[in-house]
């Protein structure tokens, strides 16, 4: 399995991230994580993210590669924006491509799942 | 936002390298320290060390996981000096 991670200071621009010509390709699965304007029931304006960003690539990494086993697939990128993500804008972008999408789907979930265990990134809320 | 961790690195003998995030970081008031060791600490001795140096840590110590050299420490974890230390409170990202 391909696998593309970033973890940058920058707007997630997903419309780049596609595969342009992939044999055997059947299933595109794209995941955004969009910062809302609520947080535990406060008004926020944005959330700050920080990593810690080799160990955070490497854990990452290691849970495809695990997924992979699972629910195997043929290409995964994955854009994690750290800094201050203004509400309404991508925080996380994930597409997985597949023959059939039951793996897809299943390797694209479990991933944030997992990320919010075992990677290295934290957020706080910048309020109004 | 995290302060510039270059610029509190000490050149002193081998050491660990303590990086504080999140919570950590707030707490201690800073993104990076060193504890100074002659030889390898387990978990035990190098969390005496840090709370006797941020007593601020011993309230989310539970909630905390350390890594060493960019992977989570297991059960029976050697620290040598020349390490680097990650003190990483629970984790939110995506």
């Amino acid at each position: 399995m391909k696998i593309e991670i970033e973890i940058a200071e920058r707007e997630i621009d997903s419309n780049h991230s596609r595969a342009k010509a992939w044999s055997g390709i059947g299933a595109l699965v794209e995941f955004s994580g969009i910062v809302r304007d609520m947080e535990e029931g406060r008004q926020i304006t944005a959330l700050r993210y920080e990593a810690y960003q080799p160990m955070a690539e490497n854990q990452m990494r290691r849970i495809l590669e695990s997924l992979h086993a699972l629910y195997p697939c043929l290409r995964v990128k994955v854009l994690h924006r750290i800094g201050v993500v203004p509400v309404g804008q991508s925080a996380i972008y994930i597409s997985v491509e597949a023959e059939h999408r039951a793996e897809a789907f299943a390797l694209a979930s479990e991933f944030m799942n997992r990320i919010k265990q075992d990677v290295p990134i934290w957020k706080t809320e910048v309020l109004s | 936002m995290p302060q510039d961790r270059s610029q509190q690195i000490t050149k002193s003998p081998p050491a660990l390298r303590i990086l504080f995030f999140s919570t950590s970081r707030v707490l201690t008031g800073k993104a990076e320290t060193s504890i100074s060791c002659t030889g390898p600490l387990d978990e035990s001795g190098l969390w005496k060390i840090l709370l006797a140096t941020h007593p601020q840590l011993a309230g989310i110590r539970e909630q905390i996981r350390l890594a060493r050299n960019g992977e989570f420490s297991k059960i029976g974890e050697r620290f040598e000096p020349g390490d680097e230390v990650a003190v990483i409170p629970p984790v939110s990202g995506g």
